[in-house]
Parts: C-alpha cells; sequence; structure tokens
C-alpha cells in the first residue's frame, strides 16, 4: 500500500516535469533503504559505468557530431554526392535520404538533422518539382533515419544499458538499415518519375570541383562505418579517431570554426547532452541491478507468458508498447525499459541482438509517429506548415517503415546475418 | 539575488575550465591510445582506464551545466501547456525536489568514497582511486548547488509574474 502511494506521488512528480535522472534516482534510493543496503551501494553501481569500454565513446561521438553539424561539412557533402547522383531517376530524393541517415548517424539522431540540413535541402527539392507533400514527409523521416548506423548515440546507449557488444550491434544493424534505405529509394525514384522531375547529365568536372570541396570530410563515413564493419577498428576506437580528426579538419584545416569562440560553445553544447545522458544512466544503474536482485524481469515473464505463447505474438506486443513509450522521450526509454525487457525477451528465446535492432527501428519510427512524435513538431516548426499537413505527409513513409520493422520482427536473419552466434559479451 | 547570480558565475566559469581541461586530457589520450596501438603495436597500460574515468568527470561536468540551463531530460507535456507564473512554480517545486534527491545522492555518494572502495587502492599510475572518485561527491554537490540556485530564481520568476529566461 504504502509503495503504491510512493509510486504514485513519484508519476505525479515526474510528470510536474522533475528531471528523469531524480525519479530514477529517488526509485533507487527508495529500493536500497527498503532492502535494508547502504545507499552507498546505489554509487558503487553507478560507479560500473568506468567498466563499460563503449562508454567513452558516448562523449566523443557527440562532441564530433556537433562540430559537423556547426562546420560546412553537411553543404559541401551534399553537393558532392548530388553531383555523382543527380543523373539518376529521383537522384536528389535518394542522395537526400542517404546523406541525411549519414548526418543523423553522426549527429545523435535527436532530430538535429530537420534543423541543419532541412533549409538546404527541402527548397532543393521543391525547385526540381518534386511533390510538397513528398518533399515534407521525406524530411521529416530524415531527422531518425540512419539511427541503425554507426556510430548513433541510440546505438551506443543501448548497448551498454543491455550488455550487448557494441561491435557486433552495429553490424546487425547495417541490413536493417540499408534495407530502409533502399525501400525509401524505390518509393522516392517512383514519385520523381511520376512527377517528371528534371534529369541532370552527369559532368565529371563538376564532381572533381565537388570533390576538392569536400574532400577532407567525405571518408570520414568510409573510415568510420567501413572500419568498423571492416573490423579494422572497434567502435571506441573510431570514436577518438574520429572527434581528434573532425576537430583538426573543421577547425585548423577548414576552418569552419573558430578555435577559441566556436570550440568551447560546440563542446559546452555537446557535453551538456552527455552529461543529463550519463547522470541518468547512472542513476538507473543502481535501480537496474535492484531489479535483477528482486528478478523482476523473471516475475514478468512469468506472468506475461501465462497470456502470450508464442514468440512473434510477443515481439508484435512489444513493438506496440515501445512505440508508445518512445513518444515520451527516447533516451529516457533506452534507459528504463530495456533491462526490464531484455531478459523478458530472453525468455521468449529472443536473441539480445535482434532485439536491439527492433528496439531501434521502433526509435526511429517513434520519432515520427503522429501526434508527439519529436520529428512532426520539428518539421512543423522548420517548414512553416500545420501540424495536420506533417501528419498527411508523414503517412506513407511511416508504412513503409512499419513495414519494415514487421519484416526485421519475422525475419530476425536480416539483423543476424553478420553478427557472430554469440549474443552476449 | 545579485551575489547569487555572482556566485553562479564563478562557479560555472571553474566548471566550465575543467570540465575542457579533462575533455582535452580524455580526447588526447584516447587518441594517442589509437596512435600508438596502429603504428607501434602497443599502447598506455594506464591509458585507456584514466580516458574512462574521465568520462564520469565529463559527465557531471556537463551534467552541473545541463542543470544551469534547464537541458535534463524530462516529461514536459504539462509544463508546456500551464501559465507562465504557474510554470515558473512548477519548474521551483520539481527543482526542489531534485535538488533533495541530489542531496541524498551527495551523502551516498561521500560513504561510498569512504567505506565502498579500498583506500590503498590505485587507479592507474600512482593516482589512489579514492581521489579519482571524489568526482561523484563534487559532481552531486555541483548539482545540487545548482538546483537550489535554479529554485531561488524560478520563485522570484513566479513571484515577479514573469516567466525566467531559457524555460522554453
Amino acid at each position: 500500500m504504502e509503495m503504491i502511494i510512493v509510486g504514485i506521488l513519484l508519476l505525479l512528480i515526474g510528470l510536474a516535469g522533475a528531471p528523469m535522472f531524480s525519479i530514477i534516482g529517488a526509485i533507487g534510493l527508495l529500493a536500497f533503504n527498503a532492502a535494508g543496503t547502504d545507499t552507498s551501494a546505489l554509487i558503487i553501481e553507478l560507479y560500473r559505468l568506468v567498466d563499460f569500454p563503449a562508454l567513452i565513446a558516448i562523449p566523443l561521438f557527440t562532441f564530433a557530431g556537433y562540430l559537423l553539424a556547426e562546420s560546412q561539412a553537411p553543404r559541401r557533402l551534399i553537393r558532392l554526392a548530388q553531383t555523382m547522383f543527380g543523373w539518376m531517376p529521383g537522384g536528389l530524393a535518394v542522395v537526400a535520404l542517404f546523406t541525411t541517415a549519414i548526418f543523423t548517424a553522426f549527429s545523435g539522431a535527436s532530430g538535429v538533422t530537420i534543423i541543419a540540413l532541412g533549409g538546404l535541402i527541402y527548397p532543393a527539392l521543391l525547385k526540381e518539382n518534386y511533390p510538397e507533400r513528398f518533399s515534407l514527409g521525406l524530411m521529416t523521416t530524415s531527422g531518425s533515419l540512419g539511427l541503425l548506423f554507426p556510430p548513433s548515440l541510440p546505438i551506443i546507449l543501448y548497448s551498454i544499458v543491455s550488455k550487448v557488444n557494441i561491435d557486433q550491434l552495429f553490424l546487425a544493424g547495417l541490413v536493417p538499415g540499408i534495407l530502409l534505405l533502399v525501400i525509401l529509394s524505390i518509393y522516392s525514384v517512383r514519385t520523381a518519375v511520376k512527377s517528371r522531375v528534371p534529369r541532370h547529365p552527369f559532368v565529371w568536372k563538376n564532381v572533381l570541383v565537388a570533390l576538392r570541396e569536400a574532400g577532407w570530410e567525405a571518408p570520414l563515413p568510409v573510415i568510420v562505418i567501413g572500419g568498423i564493419y571492416g573490423g579494422i577498428i572497434t567502435a571506441t576506437e573510431a570514436a577518438a579517431v574520429t572527434a581528434f580528426y573532425v576537430l583538426v579538419v573543421e577547425v585548423f584545416i577548414r576552418r569552419d570554426l573558430k578555435f577559441f569562440s566556436d570550440m568551447p560553445r560546440v563542446l559546452r553544447e555537446s557535453m551538456i547532452l552527455v552529461g543529463a545522458i550519463l547522470v541518468m544512466l547512472g542513476a538507473a544503474m543502481g535501480v537496474t541491478s535492484y531489479l535483477i536482485d528482486e528478478q523482476i524481469p523473471m516475475k514478468l515473464f512469468a506472468i506475461i507468458s501465462q497470456y502470450v505463447s508464442s514468440k512473434l505474438v510477443f515481439l508484435v506486443i512489444l513493438n506496440l508498447f515501445i512505440l508508445v513509450m518512445n513518444m515520451v522521450e527516447i533516451f529516457s526509454a533506452i534507459i528504463i525499459v530495456v533491462p526490464i525487457i531484455v531478459p523478458v525477451a530472453m525468455g521468449y528465446g529472443v536473441d539480445p541482438i535482434h532485439l536491439g535492432v527492433i528496439f531501434l527501428l521502433n526509435l526511429e519510427i517513434g520519432y515520427m509517429t503522429p501526434p508527439l512524435g519529436l520529428n512532426l513538431f520539428l518539421s512543423s516548426l522548420r517548414f512553416e506548415k500545420q501540424l495536420t499537413s506533417v501528419y498527411r505527409a508523414v503517412l506513407p513513409f511511416f508504412l513503409l517503415l512499419l513495414a519494415v520493422l514487421l519484416l526485421i520482427t519475422y525475419f530476425p536473419a536480416l539483423s543476424l546475418l553478420l553478427t557472430k552466434p554469440a549474443g552476449l559479451q | 539575488m545579485n551575489a547569487l547570480r555572482a556566485f553562479d558565475r564563478a562557479l560555472t566559469t571553474v566548471v566550465n575550465a575543467f570540465l575542457m581541461l579533462s575533455f582535452a586530457i580524455m580526447l588526447g589520450l584516447a587518441a594517442l591510445q589509437v596512435f600508438l596501438r596502429f603504428f607501434f603495436h602497443s599502447g598506455l597500460l594506464w591509458g585507456d582506464v584514466a580516458a574512462r574515468n574521465l568520462v564520469i568527470w565529463v559527465g557531471f561536468f556537463g551534467a552541473y551545466l545541463a542543470t544551469r540551463e534547464n537541458k535534463h531530460f524530462r516529461v514536459d507535456v504539462l509544463t508546456r501547456l500551464v501559465a507562465p507564473r504557474i510554470r515558473s512554480w512548477l519548474f521551483a517545486g520539481t527543482d526542489l525536489f531534485a535538488a533533495v534527491i541530489s542531496y541524498f545522492l551527495f551523502q551516498a555518494s561521500l560513504n561510498f568514497v569512504r567505506l565502498g572502495i579500498d583506500p590503498d587502492s590505485v587507479a592507474f599510475l600512482q593516482v589512489p582511486q579514492t581521489v579519482i572518485a571524489m568526482i561523484v561527491p563534487i559532481g552531486f554537490a555541483l548539482i545540487l548547488i545548482q538546483f537550489l540556485i535554479r529554485t531561488a530564481e524560478n520563485v522570484v520568476a513566479a513571484i515577479r509574474r514573469a516567466p525566467n529566461e531559457g524555460d522554453a
């Protein structure tokens, strides 16, 4: 009884806008007190974060992403891609899909793509005669596209929380991520052909000029994504290389950003995000260990398995649950929900890596799910459109992504094709 | 109020400096390790441990700044809907709640450093583990102080009927 009252109280305080980390911390303090454990054990759990090799990837990749977003690099990369692929039917739309996916992967998937690249790509799409509704839908989708590719922040966070090897998780996201891009590209080509979008001739000279401009940044996705997939560097090493490389290129070679005025600001802004995530993650470590000690996930599995016996039905219900959770706030969703559902899903025989891909794709879709998905608001703000017209524009993309989600859920092989059989570290 | 703001600015300047310093060392170490491994097939034995510990330092300094700029993750359905004055009161109340929790976490982490760590254990090089782990109580103390400042600011804003700057 007492517990229920305290629970409702915390829920109300949370709804009133208290920081999530304080709510999670309160739960941890109360749980350890009730179990008769000294609360310093809560901090022992928090300090275990030091033992996660992937942890350092969070500040390093976030810093690199913020630097890139503030520089002129996205502009140069889009120009290069356009000169290379503009000759294809639907060329610009396909270029937009791939470049925004890479940009989102690097910038931590916080919807910043829509703000940073929207002003660049959206008018270009309209100028090339793409339908307005299609262009709006594409831009809204782009805010979270690429979340399955390294080095996106949600993947790193998922791997830390679920204790799944990060390199394996990166590998698992490759095929589903590409499948997603291919299906959206086919849709884009079809739209372009139907609306008679003009095609541009391929000119070698333009490619060379654009290549010279973007020569410093163009190899970066290849090094990072290729290096990780090729097993040449680990994710944490890639983080160090990327942060260092981007810093040198954008500040000292390209000089888009000034060392004394821009650098401290970008560093501060990116570390504010990192700090907010880490303190929430730290507070949740104690709660998670308490839940495991009390065998809460196992008890939950025992209850659920009475009603749901099929693995597939469980996964479909899980999908719906995660979609709703993600509308609240995605980083909190990962930190709070993942430790509970991973053991439950393993009870059903779901591979934790496969579950990771399902979970992350759900996040991606959650961003653009009406009525509360973050991308919808950003898009409506950025392009000065009514929310309802954004809802309509995003619908075909939403349905395509949902179809891919079903495929990924139903065929674990799509995610596990490239990974080693043993999922746990 | 002016004295409080001056104190806030001074403290933030110090935290900023420590943030930049710890980030620079962390990035430098991490990059150096990759460089050493790639070109010399070696590395500093203590490098990875030191860099990982610095992540916690960077994280707490960042969390202090996140508190100051109201950037912690929170559910904002309610605060977005209400009038500015009520919003200020809500922020004052929830910030005070967060301050109380931060205080208990501060106490817990003091106990952690005193009792949870072997006083003779060394983290890396000659640096004792207890010194490295002091960032946890220091971090929660910083966050606690900042939440108290925010509470005061929000109460003042609520009484003056003006929404506090930065509370979007």
